[in-house]
């Protein structure tokens, strides 16, 4: 165990909820989120306090968490013959469903946000909900800088034609 | 047109109603503990080299063939732990089993003793709770080993008449408030001939592992096929949790799943080794399958030849 866990409860109930949002952007799914959250704090509580940028490390442990858990799922479906779960896959309704104030949700958004790829969730959720740096959005998800930075440049672009599109059309 | 800014906020605000999960830092700790415990577990595993060794099945003699195919185990031995078969170093996992929760009690009560007076009532109240928590696992791995031994030592498995409904709810009323979630089907009320403790035994860690692995609040549901030859008990959940692969290396001592899951679950990995040792010594088999339906776990059990009513009177068929 660490030698001191000084500034670690600190830490964890002044970035807990913003993590569980941006995991939960990701995951779609409110017990994988909290569980996928709470595996990341408790790996951040074994390497605390030799973390550098312990948001980001979590945010790494759970993105690792929610692809493992996937892959299981999808590898049963294809055991059973079932039709096949594509990885990441979300709907809007996941991510707003069941939210007391679903009514009052961005829906469009989330509609739009629910469509674009994995990664590009990721990116966003992690740029604007944790707001990590680039650079540490890039290393939570484990991909190059230049990677993290052209999801992000796709993921603005989609939004931006999927709400216009959708305004167009009201 | 949206600026970056503005879509980032927008993204902002349709979640920051999203209400967290109510999850302490205490409990935190305790998964960072059990992460550590997996972590030297794996270690542990890696350095006595056990990956994959199984041998041929030796006492299925009186079993009929072919009835147990999917997962079913294949590492049975003369010794139920299968101490020198399975090659792995078993009395040293036990030791770390029992240190685990040891030196997590340890750890809490040393803090207590040093930083007691600088904690708030509160955090101290969950420590307790924590040590508390680590003591039960200490003392259900105890009667684990004891169940084990207990089974490995030789025991004479008796024949009896009783009904399945019987026996099932007696092993529902052990289970406590846990009990409800479990509903039966098949032959519940056909006159079965068998040990009916031993098999309650056999069942009652794979109904366990369906009330603990499966869907939050689901159900576990027992299914009995009186055959005449052969009787055979499945428990079934609807967890999507586990592949037949997965399912075959549970019957290992002190494997357990690694599903999101299993944070539900602080047992030693030694359910489905004590299921399988009650299964032998009534000369039956166990297995597992995952299905469309979900998770499931069989015992077929051989309807002994010679009757007799030694029956305990808890499990004696009722007159009505």
């Amino acid at each position: 165990m660490p030698a001191s866990w000084d500034g670690f409860e600190d830490f964890y109930n002044q970035t807990m909820p913003k993590t569980y949002r941006t995991v939960l952007v990701i995951a779609g799914d409110r017990q994988l989120a909290a569980d996928a959250t709470a595996e990341g704090f408790a790996e951040a509580w074994n390497k605390w306090p030799k973390l550098d940028e312990p948001s980001a490390y979590v945010c790494k442990v759970a993105y690792n968490y929610i692809k493992k858990y996937w892959k299981r799922v999808k590898n049963r479906e294809i055991l059973t013959s079932s039709p096949e779960v594509e990885e990441g896959d979300l709907t809007a309704e996941a991510l707003a469903g069941q939210a007391p104030d679903a009514a009052e949700r961005d829906l469009d958004l989330l509609k739009a946000v629910a469509d674009l790829p994995e990664q590009q969730r990721a990116v966003m959720a992690g740029r604007y909900i944790l707001d990590l740096r680039p650079i540490d959005v890039a290393e939570a998800l484990g991909i190059k800088r230049q990677t993290e930075s052209e999801y992000h440049r796709r993921a603005l672009l989609t939004l931006r034609e999927r709400l216009a599109d959708w305004r167009t059309n009201e | 047109m949206t600026s970056d800014h503005e879509l980032g906020d927008r993204l902002r605000r349709a979640f920051e109603s999203e209400a967290p999960p109510e999850i302490t830092v205490a409990e935190i700790r305790e998964r960072a503990a059990k992460q550590q415990e997996r972590e030297q577990h794996t270690d542990e595993l890696a350095a006595t080299g056990t990956e994959g060794r199984t041998r041929a099945v030796t006492r299925s003699e009186n079993f009929p063939a072919g009835t147990a195919s999917e997962a079913s185990d294949k590492s049975v031995g003369p010794s139920l732990m299968g101490l020198e078969e399975d090659g792995r170093d078993l009395f040293g996992l036990a030791a770390h089993k029992l240190n685990t929760p040891l030196a997590t009690i340890r750890g809490f009560v040393s803090t207590l003793l040093q930083r007691g007076d600088q904690l708030d009532t509160e955090t101290v109240q969950q420590f307790l709770e924590l040590i508390l928590t680590q003591t039960d696992r200490l003392q259900d791995l105890v009667r684990d080993f004891l169940l084990l031994a207990r089974a490995d030592a030789g025991i004479e498995a008796r024949a009896w008449r009783y009904l399945p409904r019987t026996l099932l709810l007696e092993l529902a009323d052990n289970l406590g408030t846990e009990g409800v979630r479990v509903r039966y089907a098949g032959d519940v009320d056909a006159e079965i001939v068998g040990d009916g403790e031993l098999i309650m035994l056999a069942l009652r860690p794979l109904v366990e592992n369906g009330l603990t692995y499966g869907p939050r609040l689901g159900m576990v549901t027992v299914t009995v096929e009186a055959g005449a030859e052969v009787t055979t008990w499945e428990v079934h959940d609807s967890g999507y949790r586990l592949t037949n692969e997965r399912i075959s290396q549970l019957f290992r001592p002190f494997t357990r799943s690694d599903e999101p899951v299993e944070r539900r679950g602080s047992g030693a990995g030694l359910g489905l080794t004590l299921a399988k040792a009650y299964a032998q010594v009534l000369g039956g088999q166990v297995g597992g399958r995952a299905d469309a339906q979900g998770t499931v776990f069989w015992i077929k059990v051989p309807v002994p030849t010679a009757n007799s009513t030694d029956a305990p009177p808890s499990l004696q068929p009722s007159e009505t």
